[in-house]
């Protein structure tokens, strides 16, 4: 069985209305939400730098909105193997648990990529929209960055999508796993907005929109989150 | 293929401050089917968890198992997976090509439900699934915990003819738990029975006896009593909790027996001519 057929069935493990909810309707409810709230204050809003939506459009997604959506992906696709003792036959025949782990956060490496996906495509829709009464200035220039940022996305959060499947894999009470993410989601705003600490994943993207951005401690920080999640998990499940 | 036996030395275990077991000693033969009996709660599904190395907080050593095949009870499958795809999930790991995830299909009568979804099965084709996936494994061992709980009797009938079959074929070794002998009697080759912190093997034929034997359910003690004093009919009266079993004197029918129990007005609930588990674990 090669490595695309497993993949594959990691992806099917999940219910496809997961993945309705999470890719298609999370972006399009900001979407929809977004441009309720342009409509209501077009008055406000007209001749203003087009920036004050897009920005705000992006920051809450790198602030909240991503990090709450990589802890429901990653409970999810751990759930399954959670659901009636699955893990319990995995100890029976696995040797370690580097492969099961590295093929959940694929999966969930790739819900991510699609979301940003579709966010590019919506953001680019709410700029055409916001562009006809506002300020626009450099259009290209913002949309490209705009598009950039949201790119980032997924390459950003990896550190806590593999974090977050550890805990999920780990902890089998999964309302004690989202209360511990959702405190870490909320802890980490004002850590990240005060100081350069890399020891909070979630709050990455925060950090990576900062105007002086430490890539280098990111990046380490970002290593060894990784690399200690995978192998805090391995250790455990094999010697639970 | 590994069809070797498996040794069990000194195995203990214990649980909060009760011990399970005690410098526990026994081997498993290749190419048999063992039958793990005893009542509720006396450790079946511990040494099923210990042999299959979800529990590991033991003592002792344990020989020669690797990646068994294991079915627990209540335990399912990926839900939004069909049959093959379920198989397959494990095949990786467990070493086993498509050829095998075929065969065991085959086994237990399934190959025509590859496609169909799990959550889309009745409970007999789910416990057959859970049969298919213990089976596949290239290790020396199939754990098979309660099996044949909650299934219909040509389901049993048919997983009961599949288990045989894998093992002349494999000549692996097979160890059934169940708390009812009677339901895995005809299948096993060797009972092995949980007792005194202890896992022992016996002959159940000796165990047995057939004739003029009969084992009673007695509602109350002035039945126990009653019986007991009545030597034209019982020859031999023992008794273990509320069942007593009786040896009936040469020239008494069972008919005569019974009809004697209605006369008095004896207040019984089951006769049985078989050595019920519980008479026979309590009186061992």
């Amino acid at each position: 069985m090669n490595h695309t057929d497993r993949l594959f069935l990691e992806w099917k493990k999940v219910n496809s209305k997961f993945y309705y909810i999470i890719i298609l309707g999370l972006p399009t409810a900001v979407f929809l939400i977004t441009c309720l709230f342009i409509l209501f204050k077009k008055e406000a809003l007209t001749n203003q730098p087009i920036e004050l939506i897009i920005d705000n459009n992006i920051g809450s997604w790198y602030a909240l909105l991503y990090p709450f959506t990589l802890l429901v992906i990653a409970q999810n696709l751990a759930d399954t193997e959670h659901k009636h003792q699955l893990m319990l036959y995995a100890k029976s025949y696995k040797k370690h648990w580097f492969d099961l782990f590295a093929y959940k956060a694929i999966v969930a490496t790739a819900i991510l990529v699609l979301l940003t996906v579709l966010n590019i495509c919506y953001n680019a829709l709410l700029f055409k929209i916001a562009s006809s009464f506002m300020e626009v200035g450099e259009g290209s220039r913002l949309l490209s960055e705009t598009s950039l940022a949201f790119s980032k996305c997924a390459f950003v959060f990896l550190p806590a999508v593999f974090f977050h499947l550890m805990l999920s894999l780990l902890i089998e009470k999964n309302g004690i796993v989202y209360i511990l993410g959702i405190f870490l989601i909320i802890v980490g705003i004002p850590i990240a907005n005060l100081t350069d600490l890399v020891i909070n994943p979630y709050s990455y993207g925060i950090l990576i929109q900062k105007p002086d951005t430490a890539y280098l401690s990111l990046l380490v920080g970002g290593v060894f989150i990784v690399l200690g999640s995978l192998f805090l998990t391995n250790y455990r499940l094999k010697h639970k | 293929m590994n069809t070797s036996s498996i040794k069990i030395k000194d195995l203990s275990f214990s649980y909060r401050d009760k011990v399970i077991f005690e410098q526990a000693n026994f081997t498993l033969q290749s190419n048999h089917i063992y039958g793990l009996i005893g009542p509720n709660g006396v450790g079946k599904t511990t040494l099923i968890s210990i042999l299959a190395g979800i529990q590991k907080k033991y003592k002792g050593l344990i020989e020669n198992i690797d990646r068994p095949g294991l079915l627990l009870q209540g335990t399912g499958f990926y839900e939004n997976l069909t049959v093959a795809e379920n198989l397959n999930a494990s095949k990786f790991d467990k070493k086993c090509t498509s050829i095998e995830v075929d065969q065991v299909l085959s086994l237990v009568k399934m190959t025509e439900y590859r496609t169909v979804k799990f959550s889309n099965l009745s409970q007999g084709y789910k416990q057959r699934l859970g049969i298919a996936r213990s089976l596949l494994t290239d290790g020396n061992l199939v754990l098979l915990d309660e099996p044949f709980t909650a299934v219909d009797v040509q389901t049993v009938r048919l997983l009961k003819k599949a288990i045989v079959d894998y093992v002349a074929n494999t000549k692996k070794i097979v160890v059934i738990s169940s708390h009812q002998l009677k339901t895995i009697d005809d299948l096993i080759d060797q009972p092995l029975m949980i007792k005194s912190q202890q896992v022992q093997s016996f002959d159940l034929n000796k165990k047995r006896q057939k004739s003029h034997i009969i084992y009673l359910w007695l509602n109350d003690e002035n039945s126990m009593q009653e019986v007991e004093n009545n030597s034209a009919y019982v020859e031999q009266f023992n008794r273990v909790d509320d069942i007593v079993e009786i040896t009936l004197s040469d020239n008494v029918k069972l008919k005569d027996f019974i009809e004697y129990l209605d006369q008095k007005q004896i207040s019984w609930r089951r006769l049985d001519k078989e050595m019920p588990l519980e008479f026979f674990y309590f009186k061992e």
